[in-house]
């Protein structure tokens, strides 16, 4: 018959496209959706659709050549079809087709169960297509016979009888890694939960009540597997690209690792120098070297790699994307000096008429308008701050001082966009501010370990001699008061940094005096900290106060005077104060002190150096190149595949009421005042949140209530009493199960073993609807007390196990039993059971 | 007794669609706490067509089941809890732990509602509302009594949604002994 006879009928041109879109159409649905109601009519079109069409057991689908007319149609398929098609997702649309397959072990479970009446016994479930049994599914040369008999069966779902999920599941999800999706491959566990543990020549009846475990637990696999609904996949392309926020040392040593390893950086720094707060320091407190030199070799090292893209004077402005494609724009702010027509020759400097203090030595001297940070600063070229154009005199004679031309005063902010893979924040930590206490005031000799710093170095304001600041003599007796500032933190580097300084005076002047005070009332642990020196010259006092003398400052500790030339006042790291602006584009949370909190940041953003609080130089580098591999372990993927198997939130049902936030162990839920809100990232798929959800608005993308419940249902069918159900957390109680299993411990058939997550997310309502389907025990399994994965998943459905036994009254509470075991502790599961079903067994007996 | 029960029936036979109306209709009610007389849903003895529950049913949610039966289409309930609309709603802070300690404001208490109003439950209060139907007017809560739960759950059923609540907060001793706080409304729906 010729193509277009048989397309000249809109139903049959429906038929077609309906079968493309969908894969397979069962008779019935066909009926439903064409709006038929006489099968006549069906099966003409049907036959007269001849070999475009086939039929297998159950459905329609398109053949070769029916597909081929329609890729030959698809241009105009619109006017073809006559009107437009309206597909419901509602029936019909999702349709399951079942394969199951049957791993006999090696004879293991054939020794055990009749394995050819499971098989009858399963073909005949409903959507099953098909029934396979293997011998050994986890040998390497069986794979393509289970792949061509899944696609020649055109499978959209399987369930696989054969060990435990924890032995082999990631095999069997390779297995089928192109043919199905992997929530769609469901096991059940026949092997340890089964055959391995339960013994045929107990009883008369055991072999057929084994044989009848079996069946349920493959039936209750299907009925799972037929609930599941499609999870949405995301493929995400990786840019090999990275950006660092913050040219300090952590910044600079990881775009060095990073480039290094072929990754493109752009390491963006807010302030117009690269180096941060150590380029300005004296010397590295472990490493003896002078700071600028180390610092300056770095940044040369940086400037040479291709790979490394630097944007000084730059700020973020927005950033999207997800991880493995960012999007981030930037604000270079004007430097109105050329970086590539300048030399460095400071002749604009010389003729600048106006004066600031510089902020890169803490106030301490004066710069002009146009000036350079420090020596060695990078890039080593001029600039004004965008903040001071509006000080500058507008004279210009710096424009004409210039031979090059370099200067610009009328330079305006500019626009960058890059594209990264992942962010990296290293932006550092600020010092305590707020010194009013401590009298701070430079002038009058009363200085912060930052401004010591630019005294001892030699660029700095007394170019590295040891001298007062008020009046430029000799410094003959030095104080300082140690972790000064108000954050709680308690940190190493106050020592290491006392410490550096005392070497450094006594360098410059050995008969200085220098007392180092503690102030006893701020540290928490006073014990180790008198431990921690056995110096003579460190003092540790309750209080301690300065006092302002004329010539000579004093620092008071317990009534005793101090008298010091010069007082250091060793501050504090707090929290950058950028950190809180940050928080705008990037997911992360604070700490108690205010720092960045490490367990808080979302994938793709990483952090280094300081802002986790204060680190020492060896730690610094350390993390810093722990972080670069693990940056290069992500940057390694062309794609990214983010699928998340945690919860969804149906927000049409959701009433705000809070209860989830409250039992996530995680914060991983955010409610507003009229939204509700997953951190993917942080939610780690516990379902603690569902269990107490009282709309059900919230579900598990896989083990979801439906299946749980239906499971449950079942498994009711068993019909030997007593029927015990035990929930297994997937980590140990589970766990321990299996290991009853692998070393063949015998406890009763009657037992049904149910996985959920973690303990936390048993619902009262699975127990109260196990009595219901008549269950006479039920057993929680889980972790022990101290070790539940899920943090406190165990103490949560203890909470819920103790008021349900109030309400249930005595004969019921005796059935419900919390066992913490860990995954080795096979022979105690296997005890509990036994015991549980005697007892069980007993109080039936008396019962009738 | 066994009358009612032939009448129910009979009514059952001749009625195209039967609705338990109200919450001892729907779910067996106050009365059913009594361990003396029998009373329970009439969904355990014939098969409905839904429920219009409520203690009283409020007016509004009666006019509009009656309006959707007049034009022939099912009724539909909310599927939110309570506190999505609650009035004091913008007051609960749902991030610390609760202290419940009380099943009811005492007399000098009670006070109807202004812009100052607590939500119940930080004061240690035991509101049922983030387990109950949203669809009533909310006039316990704007006379300062806390909700008690009579439209019902939305999903699971009221026992085991209530244990779920209550393992969140920290109940006191003299509460735990109340059983009947436990099934309320619903004593005839528990079945094991």
């Amino acid at each position: 018959m010729d193509l277009y006879s048989i397309l000249s009928h809109p139903f049959r041109r429906k038929i077609l496209l309906l079968l493309e879109r969908e894969g397979f159409i069962p008779y019935t649905d066909l009926m439903e959706k064409l709006g038929l109601d006489q099968t006549g009519q069906l099966n003409f079109h049907l036959k007269k659709l001849g070999s475009l069409i086939s039929k297998d057991k159950r459905s329609y689908f398109l053949t070769e050549d029916g597909k081929r007319v329609l890729k030959i149609i698809s241009l105009n398929k619109r006017i073809l079809s006559g009107e437009e098609l309206e597909y419901s997702d509602k029936k019909g649309s999702l349709i399951n087709r079942i394969g199951v397959i049957i791993c006999n072990c090696n004879t293991e479970i054939s020794n055990v169960i009749n394995i050819k009446i499971l098989e009858k016994y399963i073909a005949k479930l409903n959507d099953v297509v098909s029934v396979k049994i293997f011998d050994n599914l986890c040998q390497e040369k069986n794979l393509n016979k289970i792949t061509s008999w899944a696609k020649e069966n055109f499978l959209n779902k399987v369930v696989i009888a054969a060990c435990s999920p924890k032995t082999h599941q990631h095999i069997f999800e390779r297995i089928f890694k192109d043919v199905i999706e992997h929530t769609n491959i469901e096991i059940a566990n026949i092997r340890e939960q089964c055959c391995w543990v339960h013994d045929s020549n107990l009883e008369k009846f055991s072999a057929v009540l084994i044989l009848r475990k079996a069946e349920l637990l493959i039936e209750a696999g299907i009925e799972r597997v037929k609930l599941q609904k499609e999870v949405k996949i995301k493929t995400v392309e990786v840019e090999k690209a990275c950006a660092i926020l913050g040219g300090g040392i952590a910044g600079m040593t990881l775009a060095l690792n990073l480039s290094k390893a072929g990754i493109k950086v752009y390491l963006i720094e807010k302030s117009p120098t690269l180096g941060g707060k150590v380029a300005r320091w004296h010397r590295i407190s472990e490493m003896g070297d002078c700071s600028i030199c180390f610092t300056s070799e770095l940044i040369g090292e940086i400037v040479k790699e291709k790979n490394i893209k630097i944007f000084t004077n730059s700020e973020i402005e927005t950033i999207s994307g997800e991880v493995g494609n960012f999007t981030i724009e930037l604000i270079k702010k004007p430097r109105y000096v050329d970086e590539k027509k300048c030399t460095g020759c400071k002749q604009c400097i010389n003729v600048c008429g106006k004066e600031k203090k510089n902020q890169y030595d803490f106030g301490l001297s004066n710069r002009k308008v146009i000036y350079i940070p420090f020596q060695n600063s990078y890039p080593y070229v001029p600039l004004v701050d965008h903040e001071d154009i509006e000080d500058c005199l507008d004279c210009r004679i710096c424009e004409r001082a210039c031979i090059n031309k370099a200067i610009n005063l009328n330079e305006k902010p500019e626009k960058v966009r890059i594209k990264v893979g992942v962010k990296v924040i290293a932006i550092g930590s600020d010092f305590s501010e707020n010194l009013k206490d401590y009298h701070y005031n430079p002038q009058n000799n009363i200085i912060t370990s930052p401004e010591f710093e630019r005294i001892l170095s030699s660029d700095g304001i007394t170019e590295g001699k040891l001298l007062r600041i008020s009046d430029k003599k000799q410094v003959n007796s030095v104080s300082i008061i140690q972790e000064v500032g108000p954050s709680k933190l308690l940190s190493d580097y106050s020592e290491i940094l006392a410490e550096k300084y005392i070497e450094d005076i006594k360098i410059r002047n050995s008969k200085c005096e220098v007392n180092v005070f503690y102030d006893l009332s701020k540290l928490n642990d006073k014990d180790q900290i008198l431990l921690r020196s056995t110096n003579p010259r460190f003092i540790y006092a309750n209080h301690i106060s300065i006092k302002c003398n004329k010539d000579i400052n004093s620092v008071v500790a317990d009534d005793t005077e101090f008298p010091s030339d010069l007082i250091v006042l060793n501050l504090k790291y707090i929290p950058n104060k950028d950190l809180k602006d940050l928080r705008k584009y990037m997911d992360f949370s604070l700490d108690d002190n205010g720092f960045m909190s490490r367990e808080t940041l979302a994938s793709g953003i990483y952090g280094v150096g300081t802002i986790f609080g204060p680190l020492n130089y060896k730690s610094t580098i350390s993390t810093t190149h722990q972080i670069a591999l693990e940056i290069i372990y992500l940057l390694s993927n062309d794609y990214l595949v983010s699928e998340f198997t945690g919860i969804k939130i149906n927000e049409e049902k959701c009433g705000l009421c809070g209860l989830c936030v409250d039992s996530c162990p995680y914060n991983a839920i955010i409610i507003g005042r009229d939204k509700i809100n997953i951190d993917k990232f942080k939610c780690k798929g516990c379902g603690t949140c569902v269990s107490v959800c009282p709309t059900n608005a919230i579900d598990l993308n896989i083990d979801t209530s439906k299946k749980i419940l239906k499971t449950i249902e079942i498994f009711s069918k068993f019909n030997k009493k007593p029927k015990i159900i035990a929930f297994c957390c997937k980590s140990c109680g589970y766990a321990a199960a299996d290991d009853a299993g692998l070393k063949k411990l015998f406890y009763h058939p009657n037992v049904f073993i149910i996985k959920v997550p973690c303990t936390g997310r048993i619902d009262t309502e699975f127990i109260l609807k196990s009595f219901e389907f008549g269950f006479d025990g039920v057993m929680v399994i889980g972790c022990r007390k101290d070790a539940c994965r899920y943090i406190d998943g165990i103490q949560k459905v203890q909470k819920k196990v103790d008021l349900l036994k109030r309400v249930l009254g005595p004969r019921l509470s005796r059935r419900i039993i919390i066992k913490n075991l860990n995954a080795v502790e096979g022979s105690k599961f296997t005890n509990t059971i036994n015991k549980f079903y005697n007892l069980l067994t007993e109080e039936i007996r008396s019962e009738t | 007794m066994d009358s009612q029960i032939e009448l129910l029936k009979e009514i059952r036979n001749n009625a195209k669609k039967v609705y338990a109306l109200g919450t001892c209709a729907a779910f067996g009610g106050i009365l059913s706490l009594s361990e003396k007389k029998k009373a329970g849903a009439i969904s355990d003895i014939v098969q409905i067509d839904g429920i219009i529950p409520g203690c009283p049913p409020p007016l509004k949610l009666i006019g509009n089941c009656l309006i959707r039966l007049i034009e022939n289409k099912e009724i539909e309930l909310s599927e939110k809890n309570l506190c999505s609309s609650c009035p004091l709603r913008g007051n609960n802070n749902m991030l610390f732990e609760k202290q419940i300690y009380k099943l009811n404001p005492s007399g000098d208490e009670i006070m109807s509602l202004d812009e100052n109003s607590n939500c119940f439950l930080n004061n240690g209060i035991l509101c049922l509302g983030p387990i109950t139907r949203e669809g009533c007017d909310y006039k316990c809560i704007e006379y300062g009594i806390p909700c008690e739960g009579c439209l019902g759950p939305v999903s699971k059923d009221y026992t085991s949604n209530l244990i779920n609540f209550l393992s969140l907060v920290n109940l006191s001793k003299d509460l735990r002994k109340y059983k009947g706080i436990f099934y309320r409304f619903s004593k005839p729906k528990l079945k094991w």
